[in-house]
């Protein structure tokens, strides 16, 4: 029994997780995850675009420990954005406004702030505990998966993001076909020929990861939000512990709706491309479909904060079981995780996890402690989130301007990736104004070189038969499911088109 | 066609999978079972080539969906501007000269930025970045070079 545990990792794992070191960088990761989340304008893609350099400074795994903070730290800070000033500070808060910010008007932001919390934390648990379960058995069947199951998964994975966004599949399509094209740059694997590099030598690697991602989600969007103001009106002395103490029916109302919320996001959490933000708006409308008083909804019905936030939060933990176990990221914060290790060496995949299960422990007890250092930071200290609140854009850009110049110099200590930078960010307000959905480009981006090489690589195994991974039971299901999305999304596109021109004629 | 975004869009798309094609076309094709470097981008080039159509002809002929297009040409100028002035020095004149102009040229992005607020943003700055990432992370790149 002890031996087996000893084999498993399992207790390496929680010795490594307890550690001062790895609790010191989920300590910063869930702190700066916190401190973007409550600022609105600077989201927690762009933070972890931005530390991905300091992760060289480290080992892969604390490297991830400190991201994954951000990541599902922001959530929790975003919440307190969209409670208190109806502006989500992320994406997969955006739903909170709906009900937490009438809570607010009714002086009521406290008790959804420390709901909020509280359903954050069941869904982060539960989350932790179905990847602790899942993960490594599916790893162990993912060990038999040849380059067609490869293919058809990372397929699956990229449309799937791309019939996610909102507006013309068209677009998004062309944004993750588009990601795929510029994964390609650089020197080719198999034949050593270099591709689309324009002569540029430091293209011969590939794109600069961290150039880009910062050019798109940080440079971009900063050029979207300088000169705007967020003005917040609830001051810190406003909100004490007492004003946060929910009613018996407030506990009575939102226990349901979390567990509901959690399981929700626990479930769409592990699917490629519902992510966090589907799951947090799924569990709204559920919420609204099964309560007493679905008129309550919008005017602060506390089931419409509780149930989304345990959803997103359940569903950012459980996105990184199909990151971990087969590597093929489901949205594009996962894609910069995998990018993270692939800077490393290292290849996340089912050879890696059931090689190394005790990075694996390491990674699951330290979200455990981060969300615990959550609860900490969000319940007794949300006065100083409170105060963060009222810095304004006017001093934040220009400090973000020289994070990004120093964070993508530092990687190759290099101007050609600042040049990247530029172009990158003037592309990417380019790609706002004209809608078009920036996040599955990064996807295809870190799956494009990948997708190619388990293309090929199934082609020969056909012997160039495009048509063999069809035949095979797990593959052909998920490229038939490919196949359908494809198909829904077209018919959607030519819906909304008709709808449109009745629309026009009337 | 009153639609100018997605008339835009298609046109950039289309032109897109032009060069992808294009440009692919110019490494060896391979066959399906022994692919060269050109097979797969190519093929992605002229998926391209065709959602551009897809976004002319069914999009573009559809009613703008987003609101006006507003372009805030001043960050839109000054933002890249200042990364910019922050490559030229980086190498030259070390991390806090850099650090210092770069936030500096980064603050006209706002018009209503005062003068004294962004020379104190630029110096606090320069010493945070210094306190990093060069006593912290012990860069390589020098604080200060003559």
């Amino acid at each position: 029994m002890v031996n087996d545990l000893a084999q498993s990792g399992l207790l390496t794992g929680l010795y490594t997780a307890l550690s001062v070191k790895t609790i010191f960088y989920a300590f910063v990761g869930v702190s700066l995850g916190t401190l973007v989340g409550v600022l609105p304008g600077v989201g927690s893609l762009a933070t972890i675009a931005l530390l991905m350099p300091l992760t060289f400074y480290l080992d892969p795994v604390t490297g991830i420990v400190m991201l994954a903070g951000i990541y599902y730290g922001g959530a929790y800070g975003g919440s307190t954005a969209s409670i208190l000033l109806n502006l989500p500070g992320t994406a997969n808060t955006a739903v909170t406004c709906l009900d937490g910010y009438p809570m607010t008007q009714q002086g009521r932001g406290g008790v959804a702030l420390f709901i909020t919390t509280i359903a954050s934390f069941v869904g982060s648990t539960v989350g932790i505990i179905m990847l602790a379960i899942f993960a490594l058995p599916l790893a162990s069947i993912a060990l038999k998966f040849g380059p067609q199951e490869y293919f058809a998964l990372m397929m699956l994975g990229l449309i799937a993001a791309s019939s996610m966004t909102s507006g013309s599949p068209f677009k998004s399509l062309f944004m993750t076909i588009f990601g795929v094209v510029l994964g390609l740059v650089g020197t080719d694997v198999i034949t050593g020929v270099t591709r689309f590099t324009m002569g540029v030598a430091t293209l011969f690697e590939g794109l600069p990861l961290v150039a880009v991602a910062l050019g798109l989600f940080g440079l971009g969007e900063l050029m979207r939000n300088a000169g705007s103001e967020f003005k917040s009106t609830v001051m810190a002395k406003d909100i004490t512990f007492r004003s946060m103490m929910p009613t018996k029916q407030d506990w009575k109302r939102s226990g349901t709706a979390i567990f509901r919320g959690t399981w929700l996001g626990a479930f769409f959490g592990t699917l490629p491309g519902t992510g966090s933000t589907i799951s947090s708006f799924m569990s709204y409308a559920l919420e609204r479909r099964v309560a007493k008083h679905p008129e309550e909804f919008g005017r602060g019905a506390i089931e419409g904060v509780s149930g989304p936030e345990a959803a997103n939060n359940s569903a950012i933990l459980t996105a990184f079981i199909p990151t971990l176990t087969l590597g093929v990221p489901g949205d594009a914060v996962m894609a910069l995780m995998l990018g993270v290790f692939m800077i490393h060496g290292i290849s996340p995949g089912p050879q890696f996890i059931t090689a190394n299960p005790e990075m694996f422990w390491t990674l699951v007890f330290s979200f455990f402690v981060g969300n615990v250092i959550l609860l900490v930071l969000n319940i007794p200290l949300i006065g100083v989130w409170v105060r963060v609140l009222t810095i304004p854009y006017s001093i934040l850009f220009p400090a973000i301007v020289g994070f990004l110049c120093i964070g993508v110099y530092s990687v190759n200590n290099s101007v050609i990736d600042l040049l990247i930078l530029v172009v990158f960010g003037v592309a990417g307000y380019g790609m706002y104004l004209l809608r078009m959905p920036i996040a599955p480009l990064i996807l295809g981006l870190i799956l494009g070189p990948l997708l190619e090489e388990n293309f090929r690589r199934a082609m020969v195994l056909s012997r160039g038969d495009i048509y063999a991974s069809f035949g095979r039971p797990i593959a052909g299901t998920i490229l038939a499911i490919c196949f359908l999305l494809l198909c829904w999304m077209l018919y959607s596109a030519l819906r909304r088109r008709r709808y449109n021109k009745n629309r026009k004629a009337t | 066609m009153d639609n100018k975004r997605d008339l835009v869009a298609g046109i950039l798309v289309i032109l897109v999978g032009l060069f992808v094609a294009v440009e692919s076309s110019t490494y060896s094709l391979g066959t399906a079972m022994r692919m060269g470097p050109g097979y797969f981008p190519l093929g992605l080039g002229i998926i391209l080539i065709f959602l551009g159509i897809c976004i002319l002809l069914i999009d573009a002929r559809g009613p703008d969906e987003g609101e006006e297009l507003k372009v805030s040409w001043r960050p839109m100028i000054i933002l890249p501007v200042s990364v910019l002035v922050f490559a030229a020095l980086i190498q030259r004149f070390g991390l806090g000269p850099a650090i210092f102009m770069a936030v500096f040229v980064s603050t006209f992005a706002d018009p209503k930025i005062p003068m004294k607020t962004a020379l104190i943003i630029s110096t606090v700055m320069m010493v945070i970045t210094i306190l990093i990432f060069i006593v912290g992370l012990d860069m390589q790149t020098g604080a200060f070079k003559w």
